[in-house]
Parts: structure tokens; sequence; C-alpha cells
């Protein structure tokens, strides 16, 4: 796979979102102003590009002029949030339009669509013998279908998005059941337990004392 | 009802009445005296009637008798003589008429009333179409009383006016619709500035502000154009004024809330990755960094973004005169880690009406800015002089300068020449605008000179102040 390039004129930003998108396995380069992000386009090749709009060399609306004939995917990703702003860098031709504050997730998983849609990622994740279509929401273990419900679904989701981390147990309640349900963690264990059970992974979801739970793929 | 045919139709009522009464009162004194005429005239002539009348019957008395006969002959050959498209007479004796001339129409009652008004009483007889005015008198001839009664037609005079009354009419009928015609013109020029402010205030009411009636006539509604004029071009100007100001916080809004996002993004962000699970420790590290130094970029920017309302609400300051080396002397205190960069040339005599923390402060702004601009000799130079404006503070620098299209707009809040720069070096973008401010305070402004590759230099103007 190509690495993603990051163009932002914040170190603090292009670095966050490095950071979330290296948990997912993804490489990523970073450009901090609009001639170096020019530059590393004409030399490198590349899956996908992030766009600041705002940037000092040329702006994100001069680079995806730049970009669009390489057929490169591109997400805006701006403070810029009102329609018009919004409308009109989809219509310069990127692919989605993420808006600043963002949640780690929200630009996880807008990366993986992106990425789905023009055919450049995985269109499967995987760990272990379990694979996971999430344009049909099928989970397969050993090329068998398994049936879950689709809060396990969702945790499964999560689990994928963070392998080999240790997730906090009321974080990851939250990322499943949102921010307003009731912290209940005994739920968690339990859906834990379901999909030990349902996918074989006993040992694959490893239980961390006083963290939460990890999700392990040696590969 | 308008006002153009309210006034046409009170000039033409007036000009009718007028009109009239006038040409009546001509077509009446000209009747009196054409019928005073016609009366002397006639009256003359009945006189000579009478008079032949007299003669004739005397002379065809015979024996002291006067025949009826002889009176009727002798009407006859008067009646020739004199002839009678004129009228007519008769002579009557004892309300009998013994020889009548007089037109058929009249009758024997006019006659009689004619005797009964008496001698050359004038009385006027209508009969059918005609108009006659008749006289009677008494002839007296052998013992006899006789009374010619002669009738003069005077239908001419009566004709001549009302004739003079059709035309009258007609003249006026013309006159009135000239005169109206004229007097609508007339009107419609005088009313069409009323015109074109009815349309400029129209506008006005639909938003439209730019419309100038300028009417140069100097009349009331002259006047009246001329105030409208400046009525508007005054609403105009406050209301550029209004839209300025909205765009002004509309555009600092927005900047603000782009500035604000920026932070917002990192703490969050990282914030959001440290609770969901354990990290590297490197990362770890580094995004608690990055989430404390955004956290500070915050703080310094509500800071700086408080001084400044404090600062618009502000409208005037106490200035005290106070010595610049004084003020100098704070700003070098408040910026230890500059100091050895600052080269002061000021006389310490010199003393300034300012509020001395702002200034200082102002002082302070300027300076940051001076060492960021990285000067080559690494020298941030102040100094203060008096002039004939004033005394003149200038902060300069040899640094990297300001490119011209940016000069402009560096006092505006949050306005930064090169961003990630002035990111890096923890700038708010709101430091020349705070500047900006307090200088106006004090009642001038900052003039900024500016070579790129050669450095900057700001100057204010202060006045002076004794101690």
């Amino acid at each position: 796979m190509k690495p993603i390039l990051i163009v932002d004129d914040e170190a603090a930003i292009a670095q966050l979102i490095a950071m979330t998108l290296a948990r997912m396995g993804y490489t990523c380069q970073m450009a901090f102003d609009g001639l170096k992000a020019a530059e590393l386009l004409e030399k490198n090749e590349y899956d996908l590009v992030l766009l600041d709009i705002m940037l000092p060399g040329a702006d994100g609306y001069e680079l995806i002029d730049f970009i669009r004939p390489t057929g490169i995917p591109v997400i805006f990703i701006s403070a810029k949030t009102t329609v018009a702003d919004r409308v009109k860098g989809l219509h310069l031709g990127a692919c989605d339009y993420i808006v600043k504050p963002f949640a780690p997730e929200e630009l996880l998983a807008r990366v993986e669509n992106v990425l789905r849609l023009s055919g450049r990622g995985q269109a499967l994740l995987k760990a272990g013998d379990v694979t996971v279509d999430v344009a049909t929401r099928q989970v397969k273990k050993a090329g068998q279908e398994v049936a879950l419900t689709p809060t396990e679904y969702h945790l499964l989701l999560v689990l994928l998005h963070n392998k080999n981390i240790a997730l906090y147990r009321d974080t990851l309640y939250e990322r499943v059941w949102g921010r307003d349900a009731e912290l209940d963690t005994r739920t968690l264990d339990i859906h834990i337990h379901r999909l030990r059970k349902k996918l074989g992974w006993q040992h694959m979801i490893r239980t961390i004392p006083r963290v939460g739970y990890r999700l392990e793929e040696t590969s | 009802m308008k006002l153009a045919p309210k006034l046409v139709l009170t000039i033409l009522l007036l000009l009718g009445v007028l009109l009239a009464a006038g040409g009546g009162w001509l077509t009446k004194t000209d009747f009196e005296r054409n019928f005073d005429q016609a009366r002397t005239q006639n009256t003359l002539a009945h006189r000579r009637d009478t008079y032949s009348l007299q003669n004739g019957l005397l002379a065809k008395v015979n024996d002291g008798m006067l025949s009826s006969q002889a009176v009727v002959d002798y009407g006859e050959s008067l009646g020739r003589y004199v002839g009678q498209q004129q009228g007519g007479f008769a002579v009557y004796q004892n309300g009998e008429a013994l020889y009548s001339s007089l037109p058929g129409t009249l009758g024997q009652e006019a006659a009689q009333r004619a005797i009964d008004a008496g001698e050359e009483a004038l009385l006027l007889q209508k009969a059918g179409q005609d108009s006659y005015m008749m006289m009677a008198s008494e002839v007296q001839a052998a013992g006899e009383e006789y009374w010619l009664v002669s009738a003069y037609d005077v239908t001419g005079v009566f004709q001549a006016r009302e004739a003079k009354f059709r035309e009258l009419f007609r003249l006026e009928l013309a006159a009135l619709a000239l005169a109206g015609a004229a007097a609508a013109l007339a009107v419609s020029w005088m009313i069409r500035p009323l015109k074109k402010l009815e349309k400029a205030s129209q506008a006005v009411a639909a938003g439209d502000y730019t419309l100038s009636t300028a009417t140069k006539s100097r009349d009331e509604v002259g006047a009246l154009s001329r105030s409208f004029d400046a009525m508007t071009a005054t609403v105009r100007d406050k209301v550029d004024q209004m839209e300025d100001t909205i765009l002004r916080q509309k555009q600092f809004v927005s900047a603000f809330t782009h500035e604000l996002k920026t932070p917002m993004t990192s703490i969050l962000g990282y914030s959001d990755l440290l609770r969901s699970g354990e990290m590297d420790p490197e990362d770890q590290r580094q995004a608690v960094q990055y989430i404390h130094r955004e956290a500070l970029r915050l703080e310094t920017l509500s800071g700086k973004l408080m001084q400044l309302m404090g600062l618009v609400e502000q409208e005037e300051l106490t200035l005290e005169p106070v010595r610049l080396a004084l003020v100098l002397r704070d700003t070098a205190a408040s910026l230890p880690e500059l100091a050895p960069m600052l080269e002061i040339q000021c006389d310490p005599a010199l003393t300034v009406l300012a509020d001395r923390d702002l200034l200082a402060d102002l002082v302070r702004n300027l300076v940051i800015n001076a060492a960021r601009a990285q000067p080559k000799d690494g020298r941030v130079h102040i100094t203060a002089g008096r002039t004939e404006e004033g005394i003149v503070l200038r902060v300069a620098d040899r640094g990297r300068g300001i490119p011209e299209a940016d000069l402009p707009h560096i006092t505006e809040p949050f306005y930064m020449v090169d961003k990630s720069r002035a990111r890096a070096q923890n700038g708010s973008g709101m430091g020349l605008a705070l500047c900006a401010r307090i200088a106006r305070l004090h009642g001038s402004e900052l003039r900024f000179t500016s070579r790129l590759g050669q450095g900057t230099v700001v100057e204010l103007n202060l006045r002076e102040g004794t101690v």
C-alpha cells in the first residue's frame, strides 16, 4: 500500500492525523506548506491526500488542481465550516470534507470510506482468520459467515481499528454505546465474552487488568 | 386629488370668475349705452312725431271740429312718411285706436299701458321675438284729447347684447382652455422636483441611497430637495458605516473561531487518543506536549482578546504626564529574555502624556515583533525624540521586513503575515491590533515603513507633557 500524504501547516494537527492513521497501519507523510506538498506529490505516489485549505505557499484550492490529474483521492480537512466552503471543496473534486475539530474515529471512518470507494484501500478488515467486509457488513471466520448483532459488530470494528492497543474499558464502552449511555462495564464484558465465543477469539482478545481489552494479532 | 389638477382647477376657477365678471360688466355698460342712445333717439323721434301730429291735426281742424276720418287720414300720411320698419305708431282717443300702424304682435293692451304710464314714459314691451320701446304723448286739437303711441323696435339692442354674451362665452372658453393648458404645463414644471423627490424617497425606502434629486431651483421645492439629498447622504454614510462595522465584526468572529478551532482540534484529538488506550511512551509524551502547548496558545489568545475587548469598549483614557524613559524601562523589565537585544536612545527628561502601563504594553508588543523578525544585527532599536509634531517614538529592526501587500492589514485582529512562523513563535495575531488600539487611545496612529529583507520601522507620535 502507498502512503497517505497529510498537508497541514499546523504540525500539531498533521501529527495528530498521522498518529491516528498509524494505529490502523497506514503509513503517512507530512507536508507543512503547499509548496512542499507539491514537491512530494511530484516525487512520490500516494493513495490519499488529506488537505488543509489555508496553507502558506500554495493553498488547498490551488493544490487540488494540481492533484486532480493524478487521480489521487483528496479529503479536505479545514476549520472553514460554512456550507459554501464545503460545497466549494467538494465541487473542486474532493472526495470528502472533514471539519475541524474532528474526532479520530470520524477521520478514520472517512479515510477508510474514501479508500474503499476509490478501490485503493483494503475492502476487508482482517485479524487472524476473521475477515470483515465493511461494505456488506459481512463477518466471516475461515470462510464461514458468522452472525453478529449490531452492537457486537460495532465492538468488533473498534477492536479492529485499534489492533494491538490496550483500550480503556470506559472509552471502549463510550465508543460503542455512545457518550450518553450510562457506564455499565458489565455489559461490555458480556459482549466481549460473546465475541470471543462466536469468533473463537478466547486468546486474541486479551483482558488487561485495570486497563481493559486488547485485540492481539502477531503477524 | 393630486396637487397638479388641484392647482390647475383653482387657477381656472379664479380665471373663469374674473373673466365672467369682467365680460359681464363690459357687456352691461355697453348695452346700457346703446339702450340710452336708442332711448334718446326714440324720445326725439316721438317728440317730433307728436309735434307733427299736433300740427297736422290742427291744420285739419275744421270749424273747431276734427273728424275721426281726418285723424286716420293724417295718421296714414304720417305713417307713409315715417315708414313702419322700425315699429309704428297709433293714435288713440278715449281708449279707442283711431289709427294704428303698430306691429300686430303688440296688441291693444300694450298701447293702453303706454297711455296709462303717462306722458313720455318709457315702456318696454316684448312681442314674440321682438322688443319695442313704447312711448305715449297727449295731443290736443279742437278741444279733443288724443294720444300718440309710438313703438320703436329695439330688438337689435337686445340681440347685440346676447350676441356679445355668446361671443364672450366662446372667448372665455377659449381663454380657459389656453390658460388651463398653460397652467398645467407650468404646474407640472414646478412640481417636477417633487416627482423626483418622491422617486428618490421610494428608492431610499427600498434601501437604495445612491439616488440624488439634484434640483437647481432656488424655491422651496429646491430647498426641500437639497435638504433631502443632504439627509440621504447622511443616512447613506451611517448605513455604510454600520455595514462596515458588521462586516468587520463578521470577519473578526470568523477569524476568531478559526483561531480557536486549530488548538481545539489538537487538544480534543490528542486527549482522545490518550484516553482511548495505551500509547507508546514517545507518542504519549508528544501528545501531552501538544495539548499543553495548544492550551497555552488558547490562554494567550484569550488574554489578548480580553485586553482588546476592554480597550475597544474604553472610549477615552486618562492620560498623565509620564517620563518616557520610565515607560521604556518597564518594557525592558517585562522582557528579560530580549533585554540584551534592546538599544534604547531616549532623553531622560522627555515627558509624554500617556497611560504608563498601556504604552509600555504597546512598546513591548512592537519589540517582540521586531525580535521575531530576526534582525541581522541582533538588535531592536528604540529611539525617542522631539519633533515639530510632538514626541516621536520609533521601534526599528533590521529583520526580514513585511511584504508590501500585507502592510495595510497587519493591524487587523488575527492577521498574520506568515501564519506558521507566527504559530511557531507563539504569536496570536492580536499584538498589532492591540498596539493600534492603544495608539488610537493616545490620539495617535501607528506608522509602518518596511522593506523586505531590510527591516521595519514603526513610528508613533505622542503629545508632550509637563511634570
